[in-house]
């Protein structure tokens, strides 16, 4: 069952049948499991079998393998042939084709139909708990499938998936699947942290897009319906032959105009498997004006409010115990970060920068210390601060939860009750701002890395929040996807004047997008805090922090050592081409005239 | 075990209607127990079992071409009622794709709840039984596994004997006849008769079925027959996740 290629032909398809509603595809699936129902000889089942082939190739389906796909129930009701065996073959004959059959309409629909609108419109009649597990389940199931994939692939590179040792390997196997069930816990609780900062409250809010329906191919495959169950129908009354001899043209004329329509019609090139690559060049980052001043000092061991600026998160010596007893301690310095302000996290693995920013959330409760956000305890009054805080968490595919990039970035207005028309004002503004206006109708899990990023920012971003809080938002990305979201970090700063705080390990880029900077030390002390300019020079300070410098004060630091008297240690590739620049200047003797 | 075996079109239609009946007053009652304010803390527990369900279902077991269900652990893990939950999405995504009877959702997720449930319950009582002698899980999970699958197998083997109570003579299936203690199709007078079986052999000679009923006895030897072999594997693979996750998240196991 490769429901990964079927999903992917649902999404990627642009022929008749895929932009046929899905109304209109549900209805004509329940005409042809209406014919399998009613059917009871081989000849109809046949031509049913036939005319529903025809709608793979006019839906421009790989024929062969859908069919194959779709022959997988025949293999189980084989029993049931075996069971009804009476000495004539028609009737294990009957059995098989009806699954057949039954199968191939089901494939039908769910390859032409994105599982967004299909769930849209079953889900009205499910229980709304039932419907929302429903597409957590689909949405899960994709990034279970990924890591159950990688952990195929280990196991086979470590030799556990070894020929001739069947029972290690189904143990091996079965060990595998244990580890994806564990690691799916932590992705269920990721999931309900995700949903609580993005305001669930009950229900998966959805626009009315389900309704819609397209008559000018919606007629094809609901045609072909009605004609089969007419058919079947006749068969049954009786009356075969005339059915038989009035049916065939009919199927045969649908079929050819459909084709015909289908080949000649607007074929859209395929989406590229990693659409990054087609978007606009990036800014030219290392132009952007956000160049820390040489002879700014922020208010280091000062509390800011003593310098009348307005402070909107404080965390002060913070301890938490995990569950399975890990300790961290976040004391030394208080973090705090002051209304536009842009605020970088550095820290080695393990020294609680994710602690801090998920105290700041409301997801973590301290055993002691303090922590407040606007003025609020956000564990206890998370509600009272929700829409003045975007959250970008570190694995991006665990907070886009709905099932178009749409839906996903109206999650958070939908569920704090805006109106539709506001909604729609909002997320079209977000998208044209992040220039993701073209991912709309996308279905997420098929978004490179670098536009599932950006489309997780619009959900922040889309109710204009004051603080935008992202774990290691360049995790993953290609450069310039990271080069794309440091210029777009700027321009929102810049722009809108939104304060943000981020984690990253990548000391390099901290330069571009910080204004004050925050060291962490294995274990959770908060040991410098500083300008990039102030802590980068102070090399005493990155190595207790485990962290490398940046690779332009290593290179002037280098050059110094070498004699060249170049200055201080840039913190941008200009200012080290101007630093290069004056150096030559004075070193090399000047041609006189 | 079962959840593949019902293809569309071959049960009596006020079988498959009171499958759906059942399935959806049980779907409704389990959604009500999953009372609001819990909703959003069970609702991507919910998504990621019936997730792990599906991504176990895709996975072949090589050599032999052999995939689990997990219907045992996922009772063991959600308990029934939402167990109940997770049998269902799991077999309308399945029907979705073709892998069984969309008619026959509403027969399979009865099958296959009670595969959580009563997995879920076998799994406690020997736990609770055994625990102090035997320290493993892996027994009492890879038994409640043989016995639920051996049960859940009988009621697959029941819903058949149900849609052709006997299968030499009772091909109208619907109604109960109280006389004959057989039952008669509803529709038999109309013009939809869901019959597998056709009483007339009409003038199309072998193209249409003929007079005979599933064969009882053959189906539930068949099924036994190759459903056991699949008991086992599903008991030992169950064993060996069940006996991973007390080891590395025990309390998913036993609360």
């Amino acid at each position: 069952m490769d429901i990964a290629a079927l999903d992917r032909w649902a999404v990627q398809g642009r022929s008749r049948i895929h932009r046929a509603s899905p109304l209109g595809k549900l209805a004509a699936t329940m005409l042809f499991i209406a014919c399998v129902t009613v059917a009871r000889d081989v000849l109809t089942l046949i031509t049913l079998y036939i005319a529903l082939a025809a709608l793979v190739v006019v839906a421009r389906l790989p024929l062969r393998r859908t069919l194959m796909i779709a022959a997988y129930p025949a293999i189980f009701a084989l029993l049931f042939a075996f069971s009804q065996w009476d000495g004539q073959w028609a009737t294990p004959v009957v059995i098989v084709l009806k699954a057949m059959d039954a199968g191939l309409a089901m494939v039908l629909l769910i390859s032409s139909t994105p599982y967004p609108q299909l769930f849209a419109v079953i889900g009205r009649v499910l229980p709304r708990v039932v419907a929302d597990a429903l597409l957590l389940t689909y949405r899960s199931f994709f990034l279970l499938l990924e890591e159950m994939d990688h952990l195929i692939t280990a196991l086979r590179l470590r030799g556990g998936l070894l020929r001739g040792r069947p029972m290690r390997t189904i143990r091996n196997l079965s060990v595998a699947l244990g580890v994806l069930l564990v690691r799916s816990f932590d992705l269920g609780q990721r999931l309900y942290e995700a949903l609580t900062l993005r305001g669930y409250s009950g229900r998966f809010p959805s626009g009315g897009s389900w309704k819609r329906i397209a008559p000018t191919y919606d007629g094809l495959p609901v045609m072909v319906g009605a004609i089969l169950l007419a058919l079947a129908v006749a068969s049954q009354a009786g009356r075969l032959p005339l059915a038989i001899s009035l049916a065939a043209p009919l199927l045969a004329g649908v079929g050819f105009v459909a084709t015909v329509f289908g080949r000649h019609g607007v074929r859209e090139p395929a989406r590229p498997r990693h659409p990054a690559t087609q978007m606009p060049p990036a800014p030219g980052v290392w132009q952007s004006d956000h160049h820390v001043e040489d002879d700014q000092e922020p208010f280091d061991h000062v509390h800011p409010e003593a310098m009348g600026k307005e402070i909107i998160a404080h965390v002060s010596c913070v301890r938490h115990t995990y569950s399975d007893s890990t300790i961290v301690s976040l004391c030394g310095l208080d973090f705090i970060v002051t209304a536009a302000q842009r605020v970088v996290i550095l820290g080695p693995n393990g020294s609680g920068k994710s602690t801090l920013l998920y105290h700041l959330l409301g997801l973590l409760r301290p055993d002691e210390g303090l922590v407040r956000l606007f003025g609020h305890d956000p564990a206890q009054h998370w509600s009272a601060v929700r829409e003045k805080v975007g959250v970008v968490l570190q694995n991006v595919d665990e907070q886009i939860l709905a099932p178009t990039v749409y839906d996903d970035i109206a999650f958070s207005p939908r569920n704090y009750a805006h109106s539709e028309e506001e909604v729609k004002t909002l997320v079209e503004k977000v998208m044209g701002d992040l220039n993701i206006t073209h991912l709309r109708d996308k279905v997420p899990h098929y978004l490179s890395g670098g536009e599932k990023r950006k489309v997780a920012l619009a959900g922040a971003l889309v109710l204009e929040p004051e603080l935008l809080i992202m774990d290691e938002p360049f995790e993953g990305l290609d450069p310039k996807s990271r080069d794309e979201l440091i210029a777009l970090l700027n321009r929102l700063h810049e722009n809108k004047h939104i304060s943000f705080m981020l984690t990253t390990h990548e000391v390099d880029i901290v330069p571009q997008l910080a204004d004050s900077v925050y060291m962490l030390v294995q274990g959770g002390e908060i040991v410098e805090h500083g300008t990039p300019r102030r802590l980068f020079s102070r090399a005493d300070v990155l190595a207790r922090s485990n962290i490398e410098p940046p690779v332009l004060a290593r290179l002037f630091e280098t050059l110094r050592d070498c004699g060249l008297d170049v200055g201080g240690s840039p913190l941008t590739v200009d200012e080290a081409a101007e630093r290069l620049v004056a150096w030559a200047s004075r070193a090399v003797p000047q041609p006189t005239d | 075990m079962s959840h593949i075996h019902i293809p569309d079109g071959v049960l009596p239609l006020w079988l498959i209607a009171a499958g759906w009946v059942v399935t959806l007053a049980l779907l409704f009652l389990a959604a009500r127990r999953l009372s609001e304010p819990e909703a959003g803390r069970k609702l991507p527990l919910l998504g990621v079992m019936a997730a792990v369900m599906l991504v176990g279902m895709s996975t072949e077991f090589v050599p032999i071409a052999y995939h689990v269900n997990l219907t045992v652990l996922a009772g063991i893990i959600v308990g029934p009622a939402m167990g109940f939950v997770v049998a269902f999405i799991v077999d309308l995504i399945l029907a979705l794709f073709g892998h069984g009877g969309i008619t026959v959702v509403g027969l399979n997720t009865l099958i296959i709840g009670a595969e959580c449930a009563l997995g879920y319950y076998f799994f406690r009582a020997l736990y609770r039984l055994l625990h102090p002698r035997i320290k493993s899980v892996a027994v009492p999970a890879g038994v409640a596994v043989v016995i639920t699958l051996f049960i859940s197998t009988m009621l697959l083997i029941g819903i058949v004997a149900l849609s052709n109570v006997d299968p030499s003579k009772a091909r109208d299936t619907g109604s109960l006849d109280v006389q004959t203690f057989s039952f008669k199709n509803p529709f038999e007078e109309g013009v939809i008769s869901n019959r597998v079986i056709n009483p007339e052999k009409e003038a199309m000679g072998n193209f249409y079925l003929h007079d005979s009923g599933i064969n009882l006895g053959r189906f539930a030897t068949a099924v036994l027959l190759l459903g056991s072999i699949g008991w086992i594997l599903e008991a030992m693979i169950t064993a060996v996740i069940v006996q991973f996750i007390y080891r590395v998240r025990r309390e998913l196991i036993v609360q």
